[in-house]
């Protein structure tokens, strides 16, 4: 856990988020982050190797004797059929041909039977030789990673009942430890590989920064869109549009329709008054509302007073429309999996922002408050009432008071049961965008400029959100505005969002239809507003909580959220690539697909490219390079035709399997180098695929699901594309 | 997939004049690749592979055939080569000459036998059964290896017919491992948990919670005892978060309710039959349980002991699939029939077994996963305890 945890974040995205820590303290908890991702890995396949190994010895041990006996025993079946020819020949006293030959040809037949005795039961090669063993060291070696991979060959295979029983044991763990030990590699090389190919491959692209990064997207994204079959979106999407393909299901329907609107500010604004009506329609009751509101107001006014009140008028706006987002999220999610997958996506985004920018927690705090008002109202009122005393009476208020909202969040996903989880709103990317924009401003100032009015006010508010830390308590006030400002803007220009005043195409309609259906009551939305405000001016003071302990809240809150999430029931089958998938899934999940998600082009102003998608082309061309390699080496090595080296590759990489073509089988001089190299070969070749996999799966499942959606299977698409990579 | 495909670009062509065709084809795909379309899909995705390699490895096979036709009898050419060395040696009867010449022969003869045996191509293996064997074992990546292609087509044919076919079977998997699963935990939710009878049901809830609630009051208790002394005490972040946020847990727990009304168990006893995990030994239980039955069945028809039946259910299952023990491989030229339903028992039995397998290792990771978490959260609770 540690070590993927480790590994999930690299230098750059550490270095940049602690800037109250010395440079020393990063260095150290970046080295031992390093150390423990090494020690996990290098640990797994250590064992994996050692149980290869002791494995070995003990096939060899339990087989060996028994190959030997089969040796014998074909050299004594000649022996014995050479002595009764002479036998038969030498007794007869006239030696008549039809007798003699009558008689022998029972014998041979006989002998041929035994033989292929041996071969079948016996497991005898052919090879006399008593010196010459299959279970050798090294063969045996082989058998236990040939079990363990599930290829499985049968070129040896254990003959005695205890080797038999042996190998099912064997089997039984070994196979678990190699699916691990081969998605944690597989999940190494994914992000080394994603790190190879965007710092150095594409390093003259990311190199120079400012201007050609457009380009460079759009590049992306029309190689992204290559394999998609949606058509282009208009340009000032482009880099939504490569967010688009890997968000799989909700926004994947809007594509061409989300053009240059959020460009527009005036045309924002009219959205967002229009969205204030709309407000109120989110299903909550009213009462239960009006009790939060109670509850946050009384908090406010105890607490801060009512100075933040017109700065926080923005947010609310913002955490408005979010929430619209989220109800049309709703709407359009009919996969309960789905959503699951994304809500996962969501927490586990502000857990792993939040080990990064300890200044930044009021997403948290407002996703809490979001969360809160689906609780049953007298729960609110318990906790709210405790959170007032505990803020009363705790020493350091504001310290207390930072850790709150987590808690509450945290504390929320404890009872609540998995229905108000699947309803709670499902944002993946927002919280994300907003931390990041409050403290990377600098660093993002010239991505911004496809979006000149909204970059441009950005970059003044992030030229005020730079305040030097710790920033008194108008500089923070200033900043968190520029964060309010920032996020709003950031979410209008980096999501995929839907203009509702436009013409509205298909899913939008639908959108509408259903907030049609129900009446937008002004009231609520006023409850709705002070109430989001409330939970903003939570977030105020919690500019500066204790690093260990949001670091413990984070890791508690993970550990909840995991509980809320159980796995998904789709597992594939139990042995193979789908557990090595599915055992990955849950991290890959967890680990990258979310940042890739969320931390695009537009975020991080230096790339972050483990996050960034390669095309699946060039999976595929690594995958089949590998192989057209592995055909090439094999034909030099065991003399085979490079289609049948091509094939045995094949055969093996698929863990398939047949046997047919097994090296160091022809060839028994040297069959440990052989075998040496065809062990490398397929676990390295095994580690490739799950590494390509991983980096492909996403994108690859996006486009097969749009496909399906097209088609209007999109019931069935879910299962579907989860295997087809 | 490829008729989904093929539905695509048939419906974007011809949209206005087959508008309804085109529904049609979304429902027929729809259908093709939910829980029944699936299983049929790959059925027929076999027999159409097995008719494909059948059809190429024969026409390979007649090929070899006509260029070597002469070592068809071994033995007679053996044998006539023994009696040369007799009828030639009876004069001087030299008994070690002659045994060490006899030997030689014998050693080739065995040593063809064996070359055979090992590399020669089989063409009574690939009859439709064995075909349809060879087709499912490439595509759930088996791979016992009794029957492989010799020709180059075969090998081609074999690596596309995989790529496809795997997702596909992948597919199926999914699907039915889902159905199963939910359908066993339903019946383990109506019969273990005796859901079914309301009254037991009842009471085993009730013990739950009164556990449950004994089990808070207790967290509960020691949490004042911590607070008091941490706020008294201490003002560093550490404890205060930590403070904060135990008190916080343990009263959630505290909070939750329990309420002893009968809606309330009636409502739980109703409950999502999701939020069941089912024991890992269950699990195991119907694993293993599979495994032999499969063991006792393929013991009869192959006549394998119970170990070689259990050993060969278990190398299947597994997709490790070595090939030393195959369905039909003793029979095989003793009774047809009794191949054609041995392997038609094997397929089914595998098709079967996979999905069934995939079912159990879903349970067990959810019950797994359960556990851990449960696991971690002790630890931590007991960390906690300490570092007050």
């Amino acid at each position: 856990m540690s070590g993927r945890r480790a590994q999930s974040l690299p230098p750059h995205m550490l270095e940049p988020a602690k800037p109250q820590r010395g440079p020393c303290v990063t260095a150290i908890c970046f080295s031992w982050k390093i150390l423990t991702c090494i020690v996990s890995h290098v640990l797994l396949v250590l064992l994996v190797v050692s149980y290869c190994v002791g494995g070995a010895y003990l096939f060899q041990h339990l087989e060996g004797p028994h190959e030997v006996e089969v040796k014998q025993s074909v050299r004594h079946l000649r022996f014995n059929l050479t002595e009764r020819i002479w036998l038969l020949s030498d007794d007869a006293v006239v030696l008549r041909e039809n007798d003699w030959i009558a008689n022998v040809s029972k014998h041979l037949a006989n002998f041929e039977k035994d033989i292929l005795t041996a071969i079948k039961a016996g497991g005898w090669d052919g090879d006399e030789d008593l010196r010459k063993s299959q279970w050798t060291f090294a063969g045996s070696l082989f058998y236990s990673i040939i079990v363990i991979t599930t290829i499985g060959y049968g070129h040896i295979s254990p003959r005695t009942d205890w080797g038999k029983v042996t190998t099912i044991f064997y089997a039984i763990v070994g196979i678990p430890l190699m699916l691990l030990c081969l998605s944690n590699i597989g999940d190494v090389m994914a992000t080394s590989f994603r790190f190879l190919y965007w710092r150095i491959c594409c390093y003259v692209c990311t190199r120079t920064a400012k201007r050609p990064r457009n380009q460079r997207s759009r590049q992306r994204s029309m190689r992204s869109h290559r394999n998609s079959s949606r058509s282009q979106p208009p340009p000032s999407s482009f880099r939504r549009s490569i967010r688009m393909t890997q968000r799989s299901g909700n926004d994947s329907g809007l594509g061409p329709s989300m053009g240059h609107a959020y460009s527009d500010p005036e045309l924002r604004g009219r959205y967002e008054d229009r969205e204030f009506n709309y407000r109120g329609s989110s299903g909550r009751s009213r009462r239960q509302q009006q009790q939060h509101y109670n509850h946050e107001q009384r908090h406010r006014h105890t607490i801060y007073g009512d100075e933040y009140e017109p700065q926080t008028q923005t947010l609310n706006r913002s955490s408005r429309y979010s929430s619209r987002q989220r109800h049309r999220d709703r709407m359009r999610d009919r996969h309960t999996v789905e959503r699951e997958r994304y809500l996962g996506q969501s927490r586990y985004h502000v857990d792993d922002e939040s080990i990064d920018d300890f200044s930044d927690m009021q997403p948290p705090a407002k996703r809490a408050a979001s969360v809160r008002s689906v609780r049953s109202p007298q729960r609110q009122d318990a906790r709210a009432s405790r959170e007032l005393h505990r803020l009363h009476s705790a020493p350091g208020r504001g310290r207390a008071k930072s850790v709150d909202p987590r808690h509450v969040s945290s504390s929320h996903y404890e009872d609540v049961d998995e229905d108000v989880v699947r309803k709670t709103p499902i944002i993946p990317n927002r919280y994300v965008l907003d931390e990041f924009e409050g403290s990377r401003g600098v660093r993002n100032a010239p991505r911004s400029q496809s979006m000149p009015r909204s970059a441009h006010q950005r970059q003044r508010q992030r030229e005020r959100g730079q305040s030097p830390q710790p920033p008194p308590a108008n500089h923070r006030h200033n900043r968190r505005r520029a964060g309010s400002l920032g996020r709003q803007s950031s979410r209008y220009g980096n999501h995929l969002e839907l203009p509702d005043y436009d013409a509205a195409p298909q899913p939008n309609q639908r959108d509408h239809r259903h907030r049609r259906g129900r009446s937008p009551r002004y009231g609520e939305d006023y409850v709705e507003e002070s109430f989001d405000d409330a939970s903003v001016c939570d977030s105020h003071y919690e500019d500066y909580p204790p690093p260990q302990s949001s670091r413990e809240l984070r890791r508690e809150r993970r550990r909840e959220r995991s509980e809320r999430l159980p796995p998904s029931p789709r597992i594939m089958s139990p042995m193979g690539f789908p557990v090595q998938r599915q055992i990955r899934r849950r991290p890959s999940y967890d680990y990258d697909e979310d940042d890739s998600q969320c931390g695009d082009d537009d975020y991080y102003g230096n790339i972050l490219p483990k996050d960034r998608p390669v095309p699946i082309w060039l999976c595929v061309f690594l995958v089949v390079s590998y192989i057209l390699g592995g055909a090439v080496l094999f034909a030099a090595w065991e003399n085979w035709s490079y289609l049948d080296s091509a094939y045995f590759c094949f055969i093996t990489l698929t863990t398939i399997g047949f046997g047919d073509f097994v090296p160091a089988k022809g060839v028994k001089d040297e069959s440990e180098q052989s075998i040496a190299y065809c062990s490398l070969y397929l676990l390295f070749g095994i580690a490739l695929l799950a590494m390509s996999f991983n980096l492909v799966q996403e994108e690859f499942i996006a486009n097969v699901k749009e496909v399906a959606r097209r088609l209007g299977i999109l019931k069935d698409d879910d299962d579907d594309d989860q295997d087809e990579d | 997939m490829s008729s989904r495909r093929s539905s695509v670009r048939r419906s974007r062509k011809e949209k206005p004049a087959f508008d309804r065709f085109k529904s049609h084809c979304r429902h027929f795909t729809a259908f093709m690749f939910s829980n029944v379309g699936i299983i049929l899909l790959v059925t027929f995705y076999t027999i159409g592979g097995a008719f494909i390699f059948q059809g190429i490895e024969i026409f390979e096979y007649e090929k070899l055939k006509l260029n070597s036709t002469q070592n068809v009898n071994f033995s007679a050419d053996c044998l006539t080569r023994i009696w040369q060395l007799t009828s030639e040696n009876i004069s001087f009867y030299d008994h070690q000459a002659y045994r060490k010449r006899v030997n030689d022969v014998l050693l080739e003869y065995q040593k063809q036998i064996v070359d055979k045996q090992l590399n020669g191509s089989h063409v009574e293996q690939w009859s439709f059964s064995g075909a349809f064997l060879y087709s499912l074992t490439v595509i759930t990546t088996i791979g016992y290896g009794n029957i492989t292609p010799r020709s180059e087509w075969g090998k081609l044919v074999t690596i596309l017919y995989a790529i496809i076919g795997m997702p596909l079977f992948l597919l199926y998997l999914s699907n039915i491992g889902d159905v199963l699963a939910k359908s066993f935990k339903w019946i383990y939710s109506k019969v273990c948990l005796c859901r079914i009878c309301p009254g037991v049901a009842k009471r085993r809830i009730l013990r739950e919670r009164s556990k449950m609630r004994r089990l808070a009051k207790a967290m509960y208790d020691m949490e004042n005892v911590r607070s008091s002394y941490s706020t008294s005490t201490s003002s560093t972040t550490n404890s205060s978060s930590d403070n904060t946020k135990n008190s916080l847990q343990t009263s959630s727990v505290v909070d939750m309710p329990f309420s002893e009304s009968d809606s309330d168990i009636e409502r739980e006893i109703r409950g999502n039959t999701d939020e069941i995990t089912v024991p890992v030994t269950v699990c195991i239980f119907v694993m293993v349980s599979y495994i032999l039955w499969g063991a006792l069945l393929f013991g009869r028809w192959e006549e394998w002991n119970y170990l070689d039946g259990s050993y060969f259910c278990f190398i299947s299952l597994s997709s490790i699939g070595f090939g030393d023990l195959v369905p039909g491989d003793k029979v095989i030229t003793a009774d047809k029939d009794k191949v054609e339903v041995s392997f038609i028992l094997c397929a089914v039995y595998l098709l079967l077994g996979m999905a069934l397998i995939a079912m159990c290792f879903n349970l067990m990771q959810e019950e797994v996963v359960h556990n851990i978490r449960a696991i971690k959260r002790g630890f931590k609770a007991c960390f906690r305890c300490y570092s007050s």
